[in-house]
């Protein structure tokens, strides 16, 4: 596998242009190239699960010359993360993209999302990691515009504007970097600052990432794109935008320039757990007052969101146990992976929903259950996930979090979680009281299940809330905890330079 | 598998096969689920005789540092209660096969009722706090579930009890998070605390507020009556009358007799008294207003429960007797009085009391179930409400508390006064025409009522043997020793009524007036005649006077203070989850209107924030 590691972002970027080429021809072949790289992409990224860590120099240039790809545990778990995700959404795609027009420019835009998704996990190279981050970036900003209608168009807008703006401080943050250390290779930066020291410039350049990568994650107070961006999206960019994007281009390179660059630091570590937790209750107290299904799960994703910066943040604490430390960070990368599963499953099922009723607004829903029982099935399975009943997968990995912050002695955080978790309960109990129980609608009488390609990918997504629950010692002890080492080891990441 | 294990695993792989059954063919699944209940029912007398068992497996380190133990243990406590649990189990679904036979109710409704069973084990048998805890909350949603599949308005009332249960479980787990960090281990034979330092008294009032939530307790109570009138009877009868009950009392004691050690007198016990109290009076208030059957019988469920958080938490020996001793005699009349209500309804297609009347020729057998049921619940000896009661003002009497003894014999009068007016509502009184050609209902649901109420009596004749066999055992064998009173194995027992005596003047009183009535004959006693109003003979079906308009004289003309408090009461005014509902909304308007869509408010937050950002990162750092 190490030899074909770069063509996780070369497969989907030839594929994204070859796939306009060939639709001159044939239309059809949009479909089939789509679903056939995406599935090759997810059985490779599988694989590369069992891969021991290596980097990569693109091109047998050697750093910090050359660029270079590093895969180790974080990588592989978002690696597959990404393009699980994507196969279903693609698959997803086949029946629910039908009433849009020109379907093969969709799914160009799609892969050169997931290229631009792959580069930035995969590399180790700070201006690489940029360039992928932009790619993936306004992929998006046009997929959020994709269906032209005004209010589509309106939050694209919006979402480019603020996302531009999140872009600049990064690159603004780059520069500083380099012109302190010198190199833009990440292993080689991380050495180089441990000569330079956190000085004054270091602090700017890290309150221009969190603020950058901050609204690219949704944290709040740069978070108030995500509810116009992803509700406007078709159905299965919303899932990818919720359940992948805003974890790879924000919450990932977070992680990954914090604990592997710049190292655990207190002020750092305050600052994330006070917006993880601020993130936290703003997004759900919003999720309660959406009349809007896709709304009202976008301001949910703003709240788990915080659940994952609350748990880097206390990764990041050098005051407290590295064990209590590990455990906080092990419980944000358990979150993570759930949040994918069940944010996708949620928005897919908004998807059917609205695909059969023609609408959003869950009040003029309702008894749905019994006209789309297996669409229902998952997304009751999938709300339960995400409030955190057990034995669903959301349950055990705000547990992790909210134990670790229990023992780190961080009382008022811990109840925080709790008493989101009982809000976030509360707001997909009204989810699904008005859409799947009540009353049917008389006009909705007819409505059949959703088509096959639609309902597959919701049931494999329901699935996995329950697998990513019970089965935890299949993927918990390898897995995770490999992703999670990899972050606490900062010398193993410096290592990479060396190239392998 | 072990014997405990499986009777977990097998009702919740059991429960999968009812998915697939067809909505017509529901009666197979409901056959098909009587089956493994009866199964689970065999396997808990098995356990039941076979003595204390244990199990354990070490399943993972969460996160590699918090040790996941499925630890199991049964003791005779746990086994009492478990063989309650399924001896509900099984009644409750003979009763739903003929309840829903012409209901249109999927088949997952045998499902979800099986894996109610397989969860409620797991609370029973479970030896580890984070394991109970897990299948505490699978129960709550299950729950969500069941009641979703009622008739009108279920999708707000199971809402509702989601969201309370909820609340209360978010306390359980905060509760038991304190534990964990503060004690290092979960495993609940292997738990003592002194609930001294603030760390513990939190943790035991948050694990309380989880107990009494699901047992249906004041200030926690409000989902239940919110679900009676739109679930099934058979979902009431079996869940928040019998089940919720058994296992949220079995929760309390554990946690206020045997992890904790809650001492007789201690501030922690007054409160529990206290919250007991207020759920007697102010429940059983309600009750007596009350318009419909179902409702009513909600109100009692909550009421009840409040001689059983009295007496287990008043920490007195012979109290705590009785409080448990209750929490049995309570899932039996209260899920006898749901299972006659669903009767009712079945056949009368309401539970309107207004529109009832003269049900007693018609449905016999419901008639004299329910009565016994009745008697019961009012605390009329020789039932065995009576029984247990009793034992609970002798605790009472015994801690001096005569302030709480008052409001518990109170509590007991209005109860009897509120079913006075149900029986003669429902089934004596004047019957509304439409209602001439009621038959009764089939035998399977005549069954279960025919055993609980056979139950009533013997448990309440024979109060002896349930004491000795279920309930001082419980007490004194294992776990729950260490009360200040000492061992409660030396309970006095002299303070235990005998009811031989008194039984036997009650049969010869009852034959006594059978006797005179029977001699006498009806007409002696009562004449039918048209009312007569300004020169015209009405139609008595017309002005029909219902038995609940007695009852409006504590409503009407207790002065309007009293009348507003009801009228207030019944629209919930006191109701904790309404309160913060609209306290919440007010901050989630407030967080709407601030999100007004503008780019250039959006802009600014962002570089507030970075400002923000940069000066505690530099300045601070």
């Amino acid at each position: 596998m190490q030899g074909l590691y770069p063509l996780f972002t070369a497969i989907p970027l030839a594929a994204a242009f070859l796939n306009l080429l060939v639709t001159k021809v044939n239309k059809k072949a949009a479909d089939y190239i789509a679903f056939v790289v995406a599935a090759v992409l997810a059985v490779m990224a599988v694989r590369m699960l069992f891969e021991a860590p290596f980097s990569y120099r693109v091109g047998g240039w050697s750093a910090p010359w050359g660029i270079l790809l590093v895969s180790d545990g974080m990588s592989a778990l978002m690696l597959t993360l990404i393009n699980v995700v994507s196969l279903l959404a693609i698959v997803y795609s086949l029946s629910y993209m039908t009433a849009y027009t020109a379907k093969p420019k969709y799914y160009s835009l799609f892969l050169l999302m997931i290229a631009g998704m792959n580069g930035v996990v995969m590399t180790g190279d700070l201006f690489n990691l940029f360039v992928f981050l932009e790619i993936a970036s306004i992929a998006s900003y046009a997929l959020v515009g994709f269906g032209t209608e005004h209010e589509e168009l309106e939050a694209s807008f919006k979402y480019l504007i603020l996302g531009t703006v999140a872009s600049t401080a990064i690159l603004f943050g780059i520069a500083f970097l380099y012109s302190m250390t010198g190199t833009l290779n990440l292993p080689d930066m991380a050495r180089q600052l441990e000569i330079v020291g956190i000085n004054r410039a270091v602090a700017f350049v890290i309150a221009l990432f969190i603020m950058g990568f901050g609204l690219k994650a949704s944290t709040v107070p740069f978070h108030a794109w995500l509810p116009d961006a992803h509700p406007s999206a078709p159905a299965p960019i919303s899932a990818m935008l919720s359940g992948v994007l805003i974890k790879a281009l924000g919450v990932y390179t977070i992680a990954r320039i914090m604990f592997n660059v710049i190292g655990p630091n207190g002020m750092v570590s305050s600052l994330l757990m006070f917006l993880g937790a601020l993130s936290m209750v703003v997004g759900v107290l919003l999720a309660l007052g959406q009349s809007d299904f896709k709304r009202m799960l976008a301001y949910s994703s703003i709240s788990q969101i915080g659940y994952i910066t609350m748990g880097f943040g206390l990764g990041l604490n050098p005051a407290v146990p590295p064990a209590v430390a590990a455990l906080g960070l092990f419980g944000a990368l358990y979150h993570l992976i759930n949040h994918a599963a069940f944010k996708s499953c949620l928005f897919l099922c908004s998807g059917a929903f609205e695909y059969r009723t023609g609408t959003r607004n869950r009040f003029e829903m309702g008894g749905l259950m019994r006209r789309m029982p297996v669409t229902g099935a998952a997304c009751s399975i999938a709300s339960l996930s995400i409030a955190g009943v057990p034995p669903f997968n959301g349950f055990w990995s705000k547990l992790v979090i909210i134990m670790a912050f229990m023992q780190a002695g961080y009382y008022v955080y811990g109840s925080v979680a709790v008493l989101v978790a009982l809000m976030t309960l509360m707001t997909f109990i009204k989810l699904q009281s008005s859409v799947l129980f009540g009353q049917l609608p008389a006009r909705f009488a007819a409505v059949k299940e959703a088509p096959v390609a639609m309902v597959v990918p919701l049931v494999i997504l329901a699935m996995l809330c329950i697998g990513l629950g019970i089965a935890y010692p299949l993927f918990g002890e390898s897995v995770l905890q490999a992703a999670r080492d990899s972050l606490l080891d900062k010398l193993a990441y410096m290592g990479y330079i060396i190239g392998g | 598998m072990h014997e405990l294990l499986s009777i977990i695993i097998v009702p919740a792989v059991a429960g999968i096969v009812p998915i697939f059954v067809p909505r017509r063919w529901k009666v197979v699944a409901g056959v098909y689920s009587l089956a493994v209940a009866a199964w689970v029912l065999l396997r808990s007398v098995a356990l039941y005789g076979g003595g204390d068992a244990a199990w354990a497996k070490f399943l993972f380190n969460l996160g590699g540092q918090l040790p996941f133990v499925f630890g199991l243990r049964l003791y005779h406590f746990s086994a009492f209660v478990l063989l309650f649990v399924a001896i509900f189990a099984v009644l409750s679904i003979l009763y739903s096969i003929g309840y829903l036979w012409s209901k249109d109710k999927p088949s997952l409704y045998y499902s979800f009722m099986l894996w109610t069973i397989s969860a409620a084990a797991g609370v029973v048998l479970a030896d580890n706090l984070l394991i109970l805890l897990i299948f505490w909350e699978i129960l709550t949603a299950l729950l969500f579930f069941l009641t979703n599949m009622g008739e009108k308005g279920h999708e707000k009332s199971a809402a509702k009890a989601f969201t309370v249960l909820g609340l209360s479980d978010a306390a359980m787990l905060l509760g038991i998070v304190l534990l964990w960090v503060t004690k290092g281990t979960l495993t609940m034979s292997g738990l003592s605390v002194s609930a001294g330092d603030p760390f513990s008294v939190a943790a035991f009032i948050l694990l309380f507020v989880g107990a009494i939530a699901k047992a249906g307790a004041m200030p926690f109570h409000s989902w239940v009556p919110e679900m009676a009138v739109s679930t099934p009877a058979s979902i009431m009868a079996f869940l928040p009358a019998s089940l919720d009950k058994l296992l949220g009392i079995y929760f309390l004691a554990r946690i206020s007799l045997d992890i904790f050690a809650i001492r007789a007198g201690s501030g922690l016990s007054l409160m529990m008294m206290i919250v007991g109290a207020a759920t007697i009076i102010f429940a059983v208030l309600m009750a007596l207003v009350q318009h419909n059957l179902k409702k009513l019988l909600s109100f009692h469920a909550v009421s009840q429960v409040g001689y059983m958080v009295m007496g287990v938490g008043s920490g007195i020996p012979i109290a705590i007797v009785g409080g448990l001793f209750h929490m049995l005699n309570n899932a039996i009349y209260k899920s006898g009085l749901f299972l006659g209500a669903g009767a009712v309804e079945k056949r009368a297609g309401t539970t309107e009391l207004d529109q009832l009347g003269g049900f007693a020729r018609l449905m016999p057998v419901t008639f004299i179930t329910m009565a016994i049921a009745a008697l019961s619940i009012s605390g009329i000896p020789p039932m065995n409400g009576f029984a247990s009661k009793w034992l609970i003002y002798q605790g009472m009497l015994e801690g001096r508390h005569i302030v709480f003894l008052v409001v518990a014999i109170f509590g007991s009068a209005l109860t009897l006064a509120s079913f006075v007016k149900v029986i003669h509502s429902v089934f004596l009184g004047r019957r509304p025409e439409r209602f001439a050609a009621v038959k009764e209902v089939d035998f399977s649901m005549q069954l279960p009522m025919i055993f609980l109420a056979i139950l009533c009596v013997l448990f309440g004749i024979f109060a002896q043997y349930p004491l000795e066999r279920f309930i001082i055992p419980s007490v004194s064998g294992g776990e729950l020793v260490n009360i200040s009173m000492g061992n409660i194995a030396t309970v006095p027992t002299d303070g235990f009524w005998s009811p031989g005596a008194a039984t036997a003047l009650i049969v010869v009183g009852i034959i006594l007036g059978l006797l005179v009535y029977a001699f006498t004959g009806r007409g002696a006693y009562r004449t039918d005649e048209n009312v007569w109003i300004g020169g015209n003979v009405m139609d008595n079906e017309e002005i029909r006077v219902p038995g609940t308009h007695f009852y409006k004289t504590v409503t009407d003309d207790l002065g309007p203070a009293v009348k507003t408090l009801f009228a207030d009461g019944d629209k919930g005014a006191a109701d904790g989850y309404n309160i913060i509902g609209r306290m919440g909304n007010g901050v989630v308007q407030l967080l709407r209107a601030i999100h007004n869509g503008n780019l250039s408010t959006y802009l600014a937050w962002i570089v507030i924030g970075l400002g923000i950002l940069a000066f505690m990162l530099i300045f601070k750092l």
